[in-house]
C-alpha cells in the first residue's frame, strides 16, 4: 500500500458519525424489536426472542394502561405481552374487508387481491390507484404510466427529469399530478396534455380535491400548502412558508408512498402528507396535523402531539369523521385514533417504528404496517372488541426474488374492488 | 458478555461461530454479531450518501435484511463480506437515487442542502470525497475502510476486477491534492 493509500485509510479510520452509541442502540433496538433472528427457531427459543422487546412493550405502555386514554387498549396490551405473542400468521393468505392493495416493494408494485393473490405490476418504482381502482398509474425513472390491474400497459410518458409521486383525481379521473423533481406537472387521464404547473414542490404527493374543479394542493420546499386549479391554473390558496429550504429529508424504501420519512432530521414544520377530506385539507407536519378550510387555507382544527413525541403520518378513514395518527417518541410508536367531539385513543403502541396506516374502503378496517417487527397489524377501531390480525414476513412474501434485497412494503393504497 | 466497539474485524472463523449460534436460536449471538459488525457498517454507509440520518437507516434496514435471511445464510461463507455487500449496495442505490433527482438541475428536497460534516476527517479530504460518484466513494471505502482487496471487491460489486481498478484509482488521483493536506 503507498504512503497515499496509508494516509486515506487512516483518515476514514478516524470517521465518527454523530453520537455512534445512540446510534447503535436504536438500530439494536429495532433490530431485536423485530424479532428477526429466529426465523426456524423452537418455539422456546422464541419466546427468549421476544423477552427484551416485551420488556420494552411493557414499559412502553404502562403509561398508557393506567391513563383514561389508555382504558380502551388494555385488551390490546394484554394481547401483546402475552408469552408467545405474537399470533401471526407467516403468511398473507386474505384481507379483511373489501377492496384490494397497492403495495411498492423493492420489486415493484403488487397488486393484493382480497384473496390474498396478489400480482406484481412491473418492473416499476412506485404506483397509485385510479379512482375507482381500474388503473394505477405507475412510475419509473424518467417514465409515467397508466398500467391495469394484471400490469398491461395503456399508455406512457417519458419527460426529462425523474418523475414521482403521481396522484389520480377523483372521481372522475380526468387528470393526474405527478412531480418532475420539483416541478409539480398535470397530465389528462388519457395521457395526454401534459402541463406544468408550479415549481419549488417538495417530495410530497399532490392531493386532488374530489369534484369536479381538478384543485391540487401540493407541498413547497420551504413548508407551505398550495392550492391550484389545475385547469385554470389559478391559485386558490397558499399558506405561510414555515422555514427555509428544508434539508436531510430522506424517503426510505421503509415508508414511501406519498409520505416523506421523518425518522431522520426531518424539520418539525415540513410538511409529510396532504389528504383532502371533503372540503378540507389534512396537513400533516411533524409537529402538528392540521385541517385547513380548501376555501381559504387557514386552518380550522389542529392536533399537537404530546411533549416529546412527533408525528409521522395522519390518515383521514373514508368518511372523514376519524383520522388515524402515527407517532414517535424515542423508541416507541403509537397509532391514535381521534375523532370528532371524543378524546383521542391509543389504538396500538409498540417499539420500534409503523409507517402510515391505511384505511380500508368502507372505513372499517385500519392497516398499521409495523415496519420494525415486519409485520401488518389490520385492526378494527370500531368494533370494540380489541380485534386485530396480524400478519409477519412481509418483505420475504413481496420480495421473493432476493430475500436479501428484501425491505419492508409500502402499502400506498387500499383501493374499491379491483374488477 | 458483549463489548461495544469490539474490534470488528476479528478472524471470520468467530463470525461463523456466532452465525451458527444464532441459527440455533442464541440472542447473545445475534447481538454479538450485531455489536461486532454495527459501527463499521454504519460508517460505511455514511462515508457513501454523506447523511447521518439516511446512513443510520440504511444500516439499519441492512441489518434487518441480513439478519431476516440468516437461517438460510451458507455457514461456510464469510458473514462480514455478505453484509458489507448489502450495506455498500444499499448506500449506492440510495446515493444515486438523490444524484437521479440533481441531475434534472434541482436541488433535490433528499440531499441536504450542506453536507453533513464527517466528523474526523479532514475538510478538505471530505470535499474531495463528495465530489466522487457514489460507485467510486463505494470502491473507495471498501478497500480503505472495510480493508478489502480489489479482487474481493469486484465479487462482492459483482463487477470485472478491471472496473474496481480503475475506480480505485481514479477516485485516489481524485482525492490525491487533499490526502497531501491531511495532516500526518
Amino acid at each position: 500500500m503507498s504512503s497515499r493509500e496509508q494516509v486515506l485509510r487512516d483518515a476514514l479510520d478516524e470517521v465518527r458519525v454523530g453520537d455512534e452509541g445512540a446510534a447503535e442502540d436504536r438500530a439494536w433496538r429495532v433490530v431485536a424489536a423485530a424479532g428477526v433472528a429466529g426465523v426456524g427457531r423452537p418455539e422456546r427459543r422464541r419466546r427468549h426472542r421476544w423477552r427484551a422487546a416485551r420488556v420494552a412493550l411493557v414499559a412502553a405502555l404502562i403509561a398508557l394502561v393506567v391513563s383514561p386514554a389508555g382504558a380502551s387498549v388494555r385488551h390490546w396490551v394484554a394481547d401483546r405481552i402475552e408469552p408467545g405473542a405474537p399470533h401471526a400468521v407467516p403468511v398473507l393468505s386474505s384481507l379483511p374487508g373489501h377492496g384490494s392493495l397497492l403495495v411498492d416493494s423493492a420489486e415493484g408494485p403488487w397488486v393484493v387481491h382480497p384473496d390474498g393473490s396478489k400480482r406484481l405490476l412491473g418492473d416499476y418504482a412506485e404506483a397509485s390507484w385510479s379512482p375507482h381502482g381500474l388503473y394505477a398509474v405507475v412510475t419509473r425513472g424518467h417514465e409515467l404510466a397508466a398500467v391495469e390491474p394484471d400490469g398491461t400497459p395503456r399508455w406512457t410518458l417519458t419527460r426529462p427529469g425523474h418523475v414521482e409521486l403521481a396522484r389520480w383525481n377523483g372521481p372522475d379521473g380526468f387528470r393526474i399530478a405527478y412531480l418532475e423533481g420539483r416541478a409539480l406537472r398535470v397530465v389528462d387521464g388519457d395521457g395526454t396534455g401534459d402541463r406544468f404547473i408550479a415549481g419549488g414542490a417538495a417530495a410530497v404527493a399532490p392531493a386532488w380535491r374530489s369534484g369536479p374543479g381538478h384543485e391540487v394542493a401540493y407541498a413547497t420546499e420551504r413548508g407551505a400548502v398550495v392550492a391550484f386549479s389545475a385547469d385554470s391554473r389559478r391559485r386558490i390558496f397558499a399558506t405561510t412558508p414555515t422555514s427555509g429550504p428544508l434539508r436531510g429529508v430522506s424517503r426510505s424504501a421503509s415508508d414511501v408512498g406519498g409520505q416523506r420519512d421523518v425518522s431522520g432530521v426531518a424539520p418539525d414544520g415540513g410538511v409529510l402528507s396532504l389528504q383532502w377530506t371533503g372540503a378540507r385539507l389534512l396537513v400533516t407536519r411533524g409537529d402538528r396535523v392540521e385541517l385547513l378550510s380548501g376555501n381559504d387555507g387557514r386552518p380550522v382544527w389542529t392536533w399537537t402531539p404530546p411533549a416529546g413525541s412527533r408525528v409521522r403520518s395522519a390518515t383521514v378513514a373514508p368518511g372523514g369523521d376519524r383520522v388515524a395518527v402515527v407517532t414517535a417518541d424515542g423508541g416507541t410508536g403509537r397509532v391514535l385514533l381521534i375523532a370528532k367531539a371524543r378524546p383521542s385513543r391509543v389504538l396500538f403502541a409498540g417499539p420500534g417504528k409503523f409507517a402510515a396506516p391505511r384505511w380500508s374502503p368502507e372505513g372499517r378496517w385500519l392497516l398499521l404496517p409495523w415496519t420494525s417487527a415486519d409485520q401488518w397489524l389490520f385492526l378494527e377501531p370500531g368494533s370494540g372488541t380489541g380485534k386485530l390480525h396480524a400478519v409477519a414476513h412481509l418483505a420475504k412474501q413481496f420480495s421473493p426474488g432476493d430475500p436479501t434485497a428484501a425491505r419492508f412494503p409500502s402499502v400506498v393504497g387500499w383501493c374499491c374492488t379491483v374488477h | 458478555m458483549l463489548v461495544r466497539g469490539e474490534d470488528e474485524d476479528a478472524e471470520p472463523r468467530r463470525d461463523a461461530e456466532l452465525v451458527r449460534a444464532a441459527q440455533r436460536g442464541s440472542e447473545e449471538a445475534v447481538e454479538t454479531l450485531f455489536r461486532r459488525h454495527w459501527r463499521r457498517a454504519h460508517r460505511a454507509a455514511f462515508l457513501i450518501v454523506r447523511d447521518a440520518a439516511a446512513a443510520e437507516d440504511i444500516a439499519q434496514e441492512a441489518f434487518l435484511a441480513a439478519m431476516r435471511a440468516l437461517d438460510r445464510f451458507d455457514r461456510r461463507r464469510p458473514f462480514r463480506p455478505w453484509l458489507h455487500r448489502i450495506v455498500v449496495n444499499r448506500a449506492i442505490d440510495h446515493a444515486r437515487a438523490r444524484a437521479l433527482r440533481r441531475e434534472v438541475g434541482e436541488d433535490a428536497i433528499g440531499e441536504p442542502a450542506a453536507p453533513e460534516v464527517e466528523a474526523g476527517l479532514d475538510p478538505d479530504l471530505a470535499t474531495a470525497l463528495a465530489a466522487l460518484d457514489p460507485e467510486q466513494r463505494a470502491a473507495i471505502v471498501l478497500r480503505y475502510l472495510l480493508e478489502y482487496t480489489p479482487g474481493e471487491i469486484a465479487r462482492m460489486l459483482e463487477l470485472p476486477r478491471g472496473t474496481v481498478n480503475s475506480r480505485l484509482r481514479r477516485g485516489l488521483d481524485h482525492l490525491a491534492a487533499a490526502l497531501e493536506g491531511v495532516p500526518r
